[in-house]
């Protein structure tokens, strides 16, 4: 019995510290119906020709004293900047909220965009610090 | 065996164990005085993480998947993990006993335990739940490799006590890890190596892969008088006196057994039973492990395969149209391409004063018509040109 209690209580501490397991970037995608669905860098997601749709990208600061705020975050889309202005690129940006701060270290942000042209895009998100930063890709195919 | 020598070989360990920890400290401490701006005698690493061997465990998943890493983990991961593995396949879980600089502050700190509980210490709970304990390892590093193949990041860092005992004066580690490395290295006051034996993650993969090590503490019955002396001496509480082939997951070879046995032969370290090894040659041991350990990392260093960032492919000549990255410097793909800096700004038509520490994906916020994109296709288009 005392060896369970204390199995017990080994186990209490150790479960709380995986709940604090959290990504640096989590992104998921939001359907016009309101389905979401979490997206993997890495991994390609199909999106289909002319829906709108939104990108939410969570961040979670890994570093204390993070030195490079949340609206630094950039988003490259197949090489280019992703922004509102640019109208030839495959995924339309249709408009960027702004960083919501939704817990200590924890943003979110929300980008609407419009899946214009038929074919693939790759969307580099950066964050380009000397804390190492991260660097990773989103995989779209259009159809 | 007399005391001379049981103290030398209990130095033999030590003396590796107290480099490691300087060496590994001098890589932090390295790191930190490149952000802070300052100089230090010893070739500096940017990425502390990328000398990190559990990261190459981390990353297997996406590695094999699609043949990259999870963000901040490097080849360099790969080659430390190799000098681990190849260590361990040939003495068992020496990385544990000897090297890894988190289980040598537990030791050093459960040596004051010692001397405040005397023979209490380390016998805080029973054995059947010690051992059942040590299972939570495989379940951290079941659970660690799920998460990180699912969130495609290092999450591992938000608890990990190793990173945390090495940049907790630099502000930068979360508030989990630290309240993790601070119950670790409380509870090593009334427990040896707590993190080691119930929750290293790397621990559980290197005590599975050590069951094949040919070369094995081993008792001689023969010779042996059953004293018990091996089993009170072992800090994961092993019943050494009840084996004669130590295949215990949890042994970590730091040989503390060896020297305590009051008889020469009791005792080994060895290949096999008949070769028997004595304690003299503890320091051979020593110097045998490290230099297996650091023979992968050497290799790599000397073929200039040791890459510890992105960018650090980054060398004279080194690098194509096709490895060009946003975070690159206009400076840094001129070096790269092996292309003089004039030449470099002719070939995109980058206005003069633009400066040399641009990153290119700056560019086109300064030159709309520079994206990385177009970038790439100047240089693609202009090294067409010249060959």
């Amino acid at each position: 019995m005392k060896n369970l209690i204390i199995i017990a209580v080994f186990l209490g501490v150790l479960l709380p510290a995986f709940g604090l397991f959290a990504c640096e970037m989590h992104f998921s995608l939001i359907s016009p119906d309101g389905e979401e669905d979490q997206v993997y860098p890495g991994r390609e997601t199909v999106l289909h020709h002319d829906v709108t749709y939104a990108l939410r990208i969570e961040f979670v600061e890994d570093h204390r004293n993070c030195v490079m705020p949340p609206e630094d975050t950039v988003y490259l889309l197949d090489e280019e900047k992703w922004n509102t202005e640019k109208d030839h690129l495959s995924l339309q940006l249709v408009s960027a909220g702004q960083w919501e701060e939704t817990s200590a270290r924890g943003w979110v942000q929300e980008l609407q965009f419009t899946a214009a042209q038929k074919g693939s895009a790759s969307l580099e998100v950066l964050r380009d610090c000397p804390k190492g930063g991260y660097d990773e890709y989103l995989f779209f195919s259009v159809q | 065996m007399n005391r001379v020598k049981k103290r030398s070989a209990l130095w033999a360990r030590r003396s590796i164990q107290i480099v490691f920890f300087l060496f590994i400290f001098a890589v932090a401490f390295s790191h930190y005085a490149e952000k802070n701006g300052m100089d230090v005698p010893w070739p500096v690493l940017h990425n502390f993480h990328a000398v990190c061997p559990f990261g190459a465990v981390e990353t297997a998943g996406r590695l094999v998947m699609d043949g990259s890493f999870i963000p901040k983990i490097h080849e360099s991961n790969l080659w430390v993990f190799a000098g681990v593995m190849l260590v361990t396949l040939l003495f068992g879980a020496v990385f544990c006993g000897w090297l890894c600089p988190l289980g040598s502050v537990q030791e050093w700190i459960g040596t004051i335990g010692k001397k405040i509980f005397g023979k209490r210490y380390n016998r805080f709970i029973g054995e059947r739940a010690d051992r059942v304990l040590g299972y939570l390892r495989y379940a951290v590093l079941v659970l660690v490799l799920l998460k990180t193949t699912q969130m495609v990041s290092l999450v591992f860092q938000r608890v990990d006590p190793y990173y945390a005992l090495f940049h907790f004066w630099m502000g930068d580690v979360l508030p989990s890890a630290m309240i993790v490395l601070g119950a670790v290295l409380a509870l090593s006051l009334f427990f040896e190596r707590p993190w080691c034996r119930w929750f290293c993650p790397f621990g559980a993969l290197i005590g599975l892969v050590q069951l094949f090590a040919p070369w094995k503490i081993r008792r001689n019955s023969a010779e042996c008088s059953a004293c018990g002396a091996c089993s009170r001496m072992c800090p994961m509480r092993i019943p050494l006196e009840k084996k004669t082939t130590v295949l215990d997951t949890r042994c970590n070879r730091c040989g503390n057994c060896l020297t305590v046995c009051p008889k020469e032969a009791g005792m080994s370290f060895s290949f096999s039973r008949a070769s028997l090894y004595p304690m003299k040659r503890r320091l051979v041991t020593g110097v045998l492990i490290v230099l297996v350990f650091a023979a992968p990392i050497l290799f790599a260093h000397a073929g200039g395969f040791f890459h510890t960032s992105r960018n650090a492919k980054v060398q004279r000549g080194k690098i194509g149209v096709e490895e060009i990255r946003g975070t690159m410097t206009m400076e840094e793909i001129a070096r790269g391409m092996g292309l003089d800096s004039e030449m470099l700004r002719q070939v995109l038509g980058v206005e003069e004063n633009m400066p040399e520490s641009t990153k290119l994906y700056d560019l086109e916020d300064l030159q709309a018509s520079l994206t990385l994109k177009t970038v790439k296709q100047k240089l693609s288009d202009y090294l067409g040109e010249i060959n």
